[in-house]
């Protein structure tokens, strides 16, 4: 029940952040679900529930900016990512493309839309059909749109193997004779081939050694520059999310809970959850992690079959706890609401959690002023933690 | 501080040596493709209630290391090759296969990544648990079971006695880990190795299981190793870290010291590779380039120099062996002043360690022995910002092409001296 | 500007094809050479019989009751009518591997339309389609080929289509399987993702991915088939024409020489044997060079 506000979208364009945006927003989804239908009975089919999967999702997103959309598993994201190219039918809601709604397309019309959005997987071993060559795999996308004669097929496919910084000749190899990283980029070259307007990186690094991880990395970026994409970037890793997106929507249980600047959401962030996934991504900085506290959130994540009441974080919410366990958060659902220039958050006491206890703890500040200076980590390999507040 | 080469005493008095000492341990794999030399000859101790951590990334060996101690590695394939591993005044790699059963379990225990398959999905927790119990100790069914549900209450699992009945699918991932954990304490081992443990979980779960870990340990003052290829995770959960590559412990230190002072071209570039929560934002990413090498050769040289930024013409024949960073130091092998080794013939310098690159001028990583470097057209997109070069080196052994070179992204602006 | 070249090893030797490495991966597994070694023994008997086999399998030559066994004329010995055992034994190879080969390849098309049209439509059709297969395989192979031969009378098409009726609900079943899997591969939904039609994803990727599986299958049925066709004529239920030599047949009256006649047991016995063994050695090759690989 959620609803993208219009008050919102005028925030985020002014906080567009660092994305070199030439205006006007590629992507508009409006109140996106994705439900899948769960049946019993073995010839007559029954429906008795569904997965809500994706249960009310809102946000636009500007060309040449970076999206992250992250969350836990079973919060949606993979399935908002999917929704949008189309590989399920939304339930309802709308997704504007361009200004095409392409929530409803079929067919022709659709395939045409498909051209100018692509998907980076995230499973480099599964995503690339083992029985083809990766010429093969690259020029798909150009045989099925019917784009170019097969001479320039082939000399793109070869363009493309260059730019993501593969060997040209390596084209009539076979997927298994490639390491991870080498086949997550042929999936970069497969997404490319069409020059799409959007690329949606459904957890593009997850799979891969965290020594190759920034290679991908620095790969999507410099081809974001170089062809003016415009990424959806999918992961439940926020570190990762944070260093590329200009943008962050949390995502918990099919809803997005909060929507700020990156920089805003590493430095304020103001819904509970948000502040307890802060808490809990370990820091490679022993000093940092010898004095944090976590926010330990209590069980485990409801089943988005059965979403609880009200707010649906409200069964593991610290700030709830601490408030007394106010009745509103069973009652009523949050609605994403803004709280500041382009920062949106779904939660009736947002404003108690800035400058709360827990989300300095959260940012590994000290939390007793006097700690404040005395000890500066050492670590070498990053530069100082946020200054004391 | 302790003579690597004794043994502890079994009766009990104190100190003799670590609780677990692995010497020169060497695993390989028989494999259709060829032998693949799995881990290279790695020595390290753990003293009793001490956390140590083993990182690397994967192919590094540090999960065969821990099958190796635990004696597991799969059948007919795998094999210790040489080394031993000495636990407890014994030495595992000599024993039976029935006096390691009598072991594990009891003294050792292992928790595995993935929780959906490391329980067995047909038995009920009670079931397994009351058997892992009752198979080393002499209790009734009753005792059992009373100590299963302490123990599945000390892992935070609401209501014990109602999830007793149940079976591994009925929970979660995070409640599995925690059955597991419970498990591998449940008769109280003297070291607990952890491979994974949470790395299959969400990062908020994850938070729960690894600080539910340290508090048992600590508690119970059980040695843990813990392998991962998470450096975060490492920096809050452990006293000294092994950092491994390729079969090889490359560097090894104190924690505090391993991030306060990383040595090792590997450590340095893992550290400057990931993005933190803690740095500026758009800080660079350096990446470090290339893939983990083909274990299936048997290793010549370093096995990092391949993607080593500051290798020499040295490092592609002569394998480092481990030596304390500051030359000359007496080498400690555990507990807090634990010596800082590293091998490598060129280490970086701290500005080097802090900016993640050579900064020596007109330094280049050297090329293989005996190859001719030709260096093919320079750009390969038309940006100017960023003009790529492909090397094409030929060897001895036929064409090897630099596949997977990408040029760094633009670096910060070089300190006054540097010539680029 | 500094550039790190990081020297990546791909594999100096030219790509091959997948096939190729297949049977480079094949050619090194002793048991299945071992099985592709009997499987040319027997297709070269089959095919050449008549230029090879050493008498016409239908001449009578003197003999006696309990017929001869091997001699330098005969190595085989002679059969209760004294016809020339070896040749009969030649002959009726041709028998097992034509009706056995085509048993398989109707039963390969059958089921496998079958089995694409479920793996593929899924959902009613699926559903039904399932559901024949299923009170197909319910039914014990050999009593099923018994039956349609009885119902369609005897002769080597009925056989054939016997044979194949027993395997073809396997081959449906296991290309909708692997078909169902593949659907939901990641590079299907890529293909999806990409705008790719359903004869496209079928053809270009969901079949070719789901052919290991059934040619392994198909290696195995042939042994199968192998087996049952001889069991059909062993169970008097072979070619109508007495004259035919065909294994199965040559073991039915010949159950009462056991003793005194061994010979007439034994060779036919072992053909069956031995090419039956020829083409599982094979498959099971075939299995392990094809398929667990490609999960890399």
């Amino acid at each position: 029940m959620t609803t993208g506000t219009p008050a919102g979208s005028q925030g985020q364009a002014a906080a567009g952040g660092s994305g070199s945006g030439q205006g006007g927003d590629l992507l508009h989804v409006e109140d996106l679900k994705v439900w899948f239908p769960i049946t019993e009975g073995i010839i007559f089919e029954r429906h008795v529930g569904d997965v809500q999967a994706v249960d009310g999702v809102s946000f636009r997103l500007r060309r040449g900016e970076t999206l992250g959309l992250v969350g836990e598993s079973g919060c949606g994201k993979s399935t908002t990512g999917r929704a949008i190219i189309r590989l399920y039918k939304p339930t309802a809601g709308r997704i504007v493309f361009d200004g095409v709604d392409v929530s409803g397309l079929d067919g022709v019309p659709l395939r045409r839309m498909r051209r100018r959005m692509q998907m980076i997987f995230q499973d480099p071993y599964a995503s690339l059909d083992p029985r083809m060559t990766v010429s093969g795999i690259i020029a798909e996308p150009l045989e099925i749109h019917d784009v170019g004669t097969g001479r320039e097929r082939r000399e793109r496919v070869r363009e493309l193997l260059a730019t993501v910084g593969l060997n040209p000749d390596f084209g009539d190899r076979y997927p298994h004779e490639f390491s991870g990283g080498q086949r997550q980029r042929i999936g970069v070259a497969r997404a490319l081939a069409l020059n799409p307007d959007l690329i949606v990186a459904d957890e593009p690094i997850s799979a891969l050694d965290v020594s190759i991880q920034a290679q991908i990395l620095n790969l999507l970026e410099k081809l974001q520059v170089q062809f003016h994409l415009t990424y959806l970037f999918i992961a439940h890793d926020l570190s990762v999310v944070r260093h590329i997106s200009d943008r962050i929507a949390v995502m918990y249980l099919g809803r997005i809970v909060e929507l700020a600047s990156a920089r805003d959401l590493n430095s304020v962030p103001l819904h509970p959850y948000t502040v307890a996934l802060l808490s809990a991504i370990p820091v490679p900085d022993p000093v940092v992690e010898s004095r944090r506290r976590r926010i330990i959130l209590r069980g485990d994540v409801p089943s988005p079959v059965n979403p609880p009441s009200g707010c649906r974080f409200h069964t593991r919410c610290w700030l709830r706890e601490r408030l007394g366990n106010p009745e509103r958060c069973t009652t009523e659902d949050p609605a994403l609401r803004p709280l500041a220039t382009g920062h949106e958050v779904a939660c009736h006491f947002a404003e108690d959690v800035d400058g709360s206890v827990e989300q300095r703890q959260a940012l590994g500040r000290p939390v007793d002023p006097a700690q404040a200076g005395s000890r500066q980590p050492v670590a070498p390999a990053a530069p100082p933690s946020a200054p004391p507040a | 501080m302790t003579a690597p080469t004794s043994t502890r005493r079994r009766d009990g008095i104190p100190d003799a040596g670590p609780l677990l000492q692995v010497s020169d341990l060497v695993v390989k794999f028989s494999t259709h493709d060829g032998t693949v030399h799995a881990v290279n000859g790695i020595s390290f101790q753990v003293e009793a209630g001490e956390t140590l951590g083993l990182v690397g990334e994967s192919g590094c060996g540090k999960s065969v290391t821990n099958l190796a101690i635990m004696r597991l590695l799969p059948k007919p394939a795998g094999k210790i090759a040489g080394g031993r591993v000495d636990f407890d005044g014994l030495d595992l790699v000599r024993l039976s296969e029935a006096e390691m059963r009598d072991l594990r379990g009891k003294e050792i225990a292992m928790i595995f990544q993935d929780p959906m398959t490391s329980l067995n999905p047909v038995l009920t927790i009670e079931e397994q648990m009351v058997e892992t119990i009752r198979a080393h100790r002499r209790v009734t069914k009753q005792e059992a079971r009373a100590r299963t549900i302490a123990l599945l209450s000390m892992v935070g699992i609401p209501n014990p006695e109602s999830r007793l009945r149940s079976h591994p699918h009925q929970f979660s991932g995070g409640m599995r880990q925690r059955v597991m954990i419970a498990m591998a304490l449940a008769l109280e081992p003297k070291l607990m190795i952890a491979d994974e443990p949470t790395t299959a979980l969400d990062v908020t779960i994850q938070a729960q299981v690894l600080e539910l870990l340290r508090d048992l340990t600590e508690r119970s003052q059980t040695a843990v190793i813990l392998i991962t290829h998470d450096l975060g995770v490492v920096a809050g959960m452990t006293q000294r870290i092994n950092v491994m590559y390729a079969g090889f412990i490359v560097e090894t230190a104190t924690t505090p010291e391993l991030f306060a002072a990383p040595s090792h071209p590997y450590t340095v570039g893992l550290l400057h590779s990931i993005p933190r929560l803690n740095a500026e934002r758009h800080e660079p990413l350096i990446p470090i380039e290339g893939a983990p090498p083909d274990q299936r050769r048997a290793p010549t040289g370093c096995p990092f120099a391949p993607r080593c930024a500051w290798r020499l013409e040295v490092c592609w024949t002569d394998n480092p062996s481990l030596t304390p960073v500051v030359a000359g130091t007496r080498v400690v092998t555990s507990g807090a002043g634990a010596t800082h080794l590293i091998a490598c013939h060129n280490p970086p310098t701290t500005d080097e360690a802090v900016a993640g690159r050579p900064l020596r001028p007109g330094f280049v990583a050297a090329a293989p022995p005996g190859v001719v470097v030709d260096e093919l057209a320079a750009s390969l997109e038309a940006t100017p910002a960023t003009a790529e070069e492909v090397v094409l080196m030929t060897g001895e052994e036929g064409p090897i092409s630099a596949a997977g070179v990408t040029d760094l992204p633009p670096t910060p602006p070089p300190p006054e001296g540097d010539e680029s | 500007m500094t550039t790190v070249a990081a020297v990546t090893r791909v594999e100096p030797r030219a790509s091959s094809g997948l096939w190729r490495d297949a049977l480079r991966r094949l050619l090194r597994n002793r048991p299945a050479l071992l099985g592709m070694v009997l499987i040319g023994v027997f297709v070269i008997v089959a095919v050449f019989a008549p230029i090879i086999a050493p008498y016409d399998p239908l001449a009578r030559f003197p003999t006696r009751q309990p017929p001869p066994g091997p001699t330098p004329a005969h190595w085989f010995g002679l059969d209760l009518q004294g016809r020339d055992e070896l040749s009969r034994v030649m002959f009726g190879a041709r028998i097992s591997l034509f009706v056995g080969v085509l048993s398989v390849v109707i039963g390969l098309t059958m089921g496998g339309i079958v089995g694409a049209l479920a793996g593929a439509a899924g959902g009613r059709v699926d559903n039904v389609l399932m559901r024949v297969v299923d009170v197909l395989l319910a039914v014990p192979g050999i009593l099923l080929a018994i039956g349609i031969v009885a119902w369609l009378d005897r002769g080597l098409i009925q056989i054939m289509i016997a044979v194949a009726a027993t395997n073809a609900p396997i081959f449906a079943r296991l290309l909708r399987g692997s078909l169902l899997a593949i659907r939901e591969s990641d590079y299907v939904l890529v293909a999806r993702s990409l705008g790719a039609s359903g004869p496209r994803l079928l053809f270009r990727h969901m079949l070719p991915n789901a052919l290991t599986p059934l040619i392994v299958a198909a290696t195995l049925a042939l042994a199968t088939a192998i087996i049952d066709v001889a069991g059909l004529g062993f169970l008097g239920l072979g070619p109508p024409d007495p004259r035919t030599a065909e294994w199965g047949t040559m073991l039915t009256d010949s159950t009462k020489f056991l003793r005194s006649a061994a010979h007439l047991i034994f060779f036919p016995g072992v053909a069956i044997v031995i090419s039956a063994i020829g083409f599982n050695l094979l498959g099971d090759g075939l299995r392990e060079s094809l398929d667990p690989r490609l999960k890399r």
